[in-house]
């Protein structure tokens, strides 16, 4: 008995639903949803995609294509939808590309349709269709050849606004995305039929098992029809569904789509937490991204409906027999109110079976296969007009389909058959694109004429149901079953002897090939990249007859949706042009993403201020107190200058070093890397990794140290003190802490195990200031009162003590980098405000002036001190004028490959000091030192600036930089050549220590 | 008499003390204060006598907690022949003091109390806030009461010890990171709402 059709209630009416079915659905028609497209307002029911909902509202044509603009319809139900992709949300938060079949309906949804200008029904573009036969494969390559030049400038710029798909949003993702890391003994991939009867068994072990399904409800292609264990489908759904999440150990995961397979068994999923959400509530990102790890993993991602190549296929109206199916059972949508049916395989006859239930016509089933099978018969008793040995020919209509021309296989017109919407099957290709991400190319099978995974089962993976090729409802459940028995069987855990859910046998007659329906216009194959039948063909004539250069030349299968609906039919279009057997042509291969992912869910929560970690020091708030700049150095926030109220950087800077020099000033110097080593052979192990000793170094001492990569370049400076015979605090660069320390555990776990000695960082336990300047003795004494003595005698320059300060443990060290008197002081972490304070307390009477890196750097060059600049990787000890420091008493790392010609020719450029001639002009770190350019015609570099500074003390810009010749060109003049400004200016070189040559200030 | 000088937590600058505590919590975080850290390291050839000096433990990746002189504390391994101690009483060096005269010849001992800020992680959704910035299986099959790991947490370094069965975690991360992870838990953390505190120890 057939039901009646259409929504018959008034109330129902004013929602002008017009091609929704009265019963039947999941969705909730007590809950109205309002959503515009294109401006237009229409209604839905709770549980729509934006793809029901439209067609519902009698709505097919939703975009225009890529290339043609030519007018497109919904072709699927689901994830592989190549054609139905519209813009979503506005503003910053707008979404190109995105799949109508797979946005759920919210209310005030809005979206538009993309490529198309100005309407969707009236497309200037569409003008394309009629030079289209000019715009075959490779068309951009043979019309756009001449003038060269114009390719970047104009061709590509004209052919990406003509083409392409939609805009994407310009403003900065307004959305939170987060990661996530899932471990599980069984992923179960796909949640159909043989993905359920998977997790039941391998969740009834006790497994940890995560069920992942990409759509929002469990079930894949199951339909209404089905029976299983006695009960329909959707109860049988529902009911296993409750089962696994009664069991402790199972995680039934929806809106949960695995995109990429990776080695060992990792994977990645995208969970959409907010998408079918009107707005993502705050607390709760907009998608995550997971890493699963996986001892096994169950794939059963199901097939995938292939369309049929014939003339005008792509007519708005033209869909998938089991999206039509879809449609009909899941939404109560009729996707036409007549629907004909064209096929080569017997899963059509179930659309048929559905339309008839739903009360909706079925002009005529046209298959392609010779003999009546038995569901043709059964169709037949049904009173549908069957038609055996017939192909549709052309789709008629523009944006929306009118009429279905049928012909023989010889191409004979046979009939036109008036229909509003055309299910079309051409068999089902096993979804393969998680699977052959393991490494395999699909293997052929001729029986259901389709690639199912070369290998079934791996050691850690298997495929169960549709994606091996196991077509029929009973023998998914069970093979779904067993993997998941076997799965977890390996893994250890026991399984109950419960038996496999069971349907009712199914009678399937063989598919027929129907690859390419003879036709004079237009026969898609890609959709979404708008390669036709002819396309291949003339790929082929041109020779590119090898599948990867036939994908490349037409870009078939190279679109957002990796070709999921026509890359089987355009091999067996580039076969039958060859004359081979598919098989022989071979397939190409898929990469992940499976489905596209927004790059912000791969950015997650390491974006804007939390691109990377930050590392604060212990004195971070009194520096914002003092309205410090920062900079980062690595991952640490350092401050950079303290403008006063009205002040520049270049001003800040200049009175901090200036002041420097003449009282006192407080640095942050907590950042440097802290290293302590203890061991009988701590000495030892130092004299292997500096290139001086460490041995005679007395116990309460510094010493500034060097140290060399294995290589023979300089690696890092610092210096180093003795605390205790065996005990050392070593101290890096800023930048180079955690490096140095690798290196040192490199050494001490693989070469030299035997040493006693044990280091650990303690860059976080200690926080430390330098105190430098002629006050600032003075400064300290007032600070430290009677716990220290830091007179000249108790404390000489490079001179180490530890001692309590205010029931705190502390220590001074008397080094300096700045060249004037100066103490670095550390407390633990805990105290670095206050002893901060009680400095700046004690420096007030001497106006004691913080300072940041940008001073801290020009009395540095002022004093000809090496940092980064220096140390860039490629320059030696020698270079740097640390020759005499290379001890000749032992061998260290580095030392035999410091010995190389290159590295000790007596030619290379090393460390001098370098002024302008004319005092107002200004140095460029990075400029080259150049030679009589006038002259040579040809540019011959000397060396190179390496730092540079506007120097308080000497009056002038003053810099450090490496030159040929080093000392002996000392008073020379040369060319600094700065090629990024043009700048050229004659500068002098002079000794790299501007102030204190003697050391006065040092030891005073 | 002399002022002592005031200590802080690393956490006392950030807004760990004001944020608006939500009703039904599902994460729980306790900054606990004033605990002693030391790095401990066995000499060659001492190793033994070191674990028995100071009940040690000597299984990768599993506590163990020691009762006695010097003081009572916990030990986390570190690495071979290397451990974290945990123990009450304070960041004044005192308990790094005790432990390495009380070890004598057997090791070494680096003072680490200011190093670390140690972040109690407990609620029904501990292990789950967890997994968004942990690649470990924090699963009850795969780490119970007493494990312990060296691993990242949002990129940044944490020693993880897992405290109880229900499961509450000491996250022990260092210093200078403490206010860029602290940033991380919160945001990490608000779908299952969160309630802190800070406890001296």
């Amino acid at each position: 008995m057939k039901r009646l059709i259409f929504l018959k209630t008034p109330e129902m009416r004013t929602h002008k639903q017009l091609y929704r079915l009265d019963t039947g659905g999941y969705i909730q028609r007590d809950k109205p949803l309002r959503f515009r497209f294109d401006g237009r307002s229409y209604t839905g029911f709770e549980g729509d995609t934006l793809a029901s909902a439209l067609l519902a509202n009698g709505k097919h044509l939703v975009g225009r294509s890529f290339k043609y603009h030519r007018p497109r319809g919904i072709l699927t139900a689901s994830s592989e939808e190549p054609n139905a992709l519209v813009e979503l949300r506005k503003g910053a938060f707008r979404e190109p590309n995105t799949r109508a079949t797979m946005v759920e309906l919210f209310e005030g949804l809005a979206a538009k349709s993309q490529n198309r200008f100005p309407s969707l029904s009236f497309d200037i573009l569409a003008i394309n269709q009629l030079f289209s036969r000019f715009m075959g494969a490779g068309f951009y390559y043979k019309t756009f050849m001449w003038p060269p030049s114009f390719w970047e400038t104009v061709y590509e710029k004209l052919i990406r606004r003509a083409a392409g798909l939609g805009r994407a949003a310009t403003l900065p993702d307004p959305d939170r995305y987060e990661h996530a890391h899932l471990h599980c003994d069984v992923l179960v991939i796909g949640g159909g039929a043989a993905g359920l009867a998977a997790a039941l068994s391998a969740g009834h072990s006790g497994a940890r098992v995560v069920l992942a399904e990409e759509m929002p409800h469990l079930g894949g292609s199951l339909s209404r029809a089905d029976i299983i264990d006695g009960v329909p489908a959707d109860e049988w759904i529902r009911k296993t569904r409750q089962a696994l999440e009664a069991l402790p150990e199972t995680q039934v995961k929806t809106r949960f789509c695995v995109f990429g397979y990776y080695d060992n068994n990792t994977l990645a999923a995208i969970e959409r937490v907010g998408d079918h959400l009107a707005a993502t509530p705050e607390h709760l990102p907009r998608q995550r991204l997971h890493t699963i790890r996986a001892r096994k993993v169950i794939f059963a991602t199901g097939a995938l409906e292939r369309p049929v190549v014939f003339d005008n296929n792509d007519v708005p109206g033209v869909m998938l027999s089991s999206a039509v199916r879809h449609y009909i059972e899941h939404f109560a949508v009729a996707p036409g109110k007549s629907i004909a049916i064209a096929t080569n395989n017997d899963d059509a006859y179930r659309t048929a079976f559905a339309l008839l239930d739903a009360g909706i016509n079925v002009p005529v089933i046209a298959d392609a296969r010779l003999a009546p099978s038995a569901l043709s018969q059964q169709a037949e008793k049904l009173g549908i007009r069957i038609q055996h040995a017939m192909l549709p020919q052309r789709a008629h209509g523009i944006h929306r389909v009118n009429a279905l021309s049928l012909q023989r296989p010889d191409g004979v017109f046979a009939e036109r058959i008036q229909c509003d919407c055309i299910g079309v099957s051409g068999g089902y290709s096993p979804n393969v694109s998680l699977i052959s991400q393991r490494g395999d190319r699909p293997r052929w099978r001729e029986d259901i004429l389709a690639f199912v995974p070369e290998m079934n089962e791996t050691e850690s993976t298997s495929c169960a149901g549709a994606c091996r090729g196991v077509f029929d409802l009973n023998a998914c459940l069970r093979d779904g079953f067993e993997m998941g028995e076997r799965a977890a069987k390996d893994l250890g855990f026991d399984i109950d002897t419960q038996p496999a859910p069971t349907a009712p046998a199914q009678e399937t007659d063989a598919i027929q090939p129907l690859w390419h329906c003879p036709g004079k216009g237009k026969s898609f194959v890609d959709f979404q990249n708008d390669v036709t039948a002819d396309d291949i063909h003339l790929a082929n004539r041109e020779g590119y007859s090898s599948v990867e250069h036939l994908k490349r030349y037409t870009t078939l299968g190279m679109a957002t949706d990796q070709g999921r609906t026509s890359n089987v039919n355009g091999l067996a279009i580039l076969a039958l042009a060859q004359g081979k057997d598919i098989p022989e042509i071979g397939t190409t291969r898929y990469r992940p993403p499976a489905v596209p992912v927004a790059i912000g869910a791969f950015a997650g929560h390491e974006r804007g201020k939390n691109f990377q970690p930050v590392r604060r020091t212990a004195m971070h708030a009194c520096h914002e107190k003092l309205g410090a700049v920062f900079v980062e150095a690595g991952q640490w926030m350092r401050p950079r200058y303290y403008p006063k109220p009205g002040e520049d950087m270049d001003a800040a800077i200049w009175r901090e070093a200036k002041f420097v020099r003449e009282s006192v000033g407080v640095c942050d110097v907590s950042t440097l890397g802290r290293i302590e080593l203890f061991g009988e052979d701590a000495a030892e192990f130092l004299n292997r990794l500096y290139i001086n000793g460490w041995s005679k170094l007395a116990v309460g001492k510094a010493r500034y140290g060097l140290m060399l990569r294995e290589d023979g370049a300089v690696f890092d400076d610092g210096t180093t003190s003795r605390l205790d015979t065996n005990h050392f605090l070593m101290t890096t660069t800023t930048a180079n802490a955690a490096a140095v320390l690798a290196h040192m555990e490199k050494y001490a776990q693989t070469v030299w195990s035997d040493l006693d000695v044990h280091f650990c960082s303690v860059t976080e336990q200690w926080c430390g200031v330098s105190v430098a300047g002629p006050r600032a003795r003075e400064t300290l004494k007032s600070a430290f009162k009677d716990a220290v003595n830091l007179s000249n005698e108790a404390l000489p320059f490079m001179g180490v003590r530890e001692f309590v300060w205010n029931g705190t443990i502390a220590r001074v060290f008397r080094i300096s980098f700045s060249g004037e008197l100066a103490y670095e002081v550390n407390v633990p972490w805990g105290y670095g405000e206050a002893m901060w304070e009680r400095i700046m307390d004690a420096g007030r009477a001497f106006k004691i002036t913080p300072y940041g890196t940008e001073a801290l750097g020009v009395l540095r060059i002022e004093k000809g001190h090496v940092a980064g600049g220096e140390l860039d990787g490629r320059t030696t000890a020698t270079d740097m004028g640390f020759g005499s420091m290379l001890s000749s008493k032992k061998p260290f790392i580095g030392l035999p490959l410091s010995k190389r010609e290159g590295m000790s020719d007596a030619n290379r450029p090393s460390l001098v000091g370098v002024r302008p001639t004319d005092h107002e002009q200004r140095l460029r770190g990075g400029a080259h030192f150049v030679t009589d350019i006038a002259n040579k015609g040809r540019i011959e570099s000397l060396g190179w600036i390496s730092s540079v500074a506007d120097s308080p003390a000497v009056g002038c810009w003053i810099g450090l930089g490496y030159i040929q010749g080093g000392h002996n060109r000392i008073g020379e003049k040369v060319t600094a050549w700065y090629p990024l400004k043009d700048e050229m200016i004659e500068v002098e070189i002079c000794d790299p220590v501007f102030v204190d040559p003697k050391g006065e200030r040092l030891h005073g | 008499m002399v002022e002592q000088l005031k200590m802080i937590s690393p956490l006392t600058r950030s807004n760990f003390s004001n944020i608006a505590k939500s009703d039904t919590h599902g994460v729980h975080v306790t900054d606990r204060r004033g605990l002693a850290l030391a790095q401990l390291f066995a000499r060659p050839g001492k190793e033994e006598s070191l674990v028995r000096r100071l009940n040690l433990p000597t299984q990768p990746g599993h506590s163990s907690a020691h009762n006695g002189s010097p003081a009572n504390h916990l030990a986390l391994p570190l690495a071979p022949k290397q451990w974290m101690l945990i123990a009450e009483g304070g960041g004044d060096g005192s308990f790094s003091r005790n432990i390495r005269e009380y070890i004598g010849e057997f090791g070494y001992v680096s003072e680490q109390s200011h190093a670390r800020v140690i972040l109690r992680v407990g609620g029904t959704h501990a292990r789950e806030l967890l997994s968004k910035g942990c690649r470990l299986d924090l699963h009850p099959r795969a780490m119970g009461t007493g494990a312990c790991a060296s691993t990242t947490i949002a990129h940044v370094g944490v020693l993880l010890h897992q405290v109880d069965e229900s499961p509450t975690y000491d996250l022990l991360v260092y210093s200078g990171f403490a206010r860029y992870f602290w940033e991380w838990l919160e945001e990490s953390a608000a779908e299952f709402g969160l309630a802190n505190e800070v406890e001296v120890v």
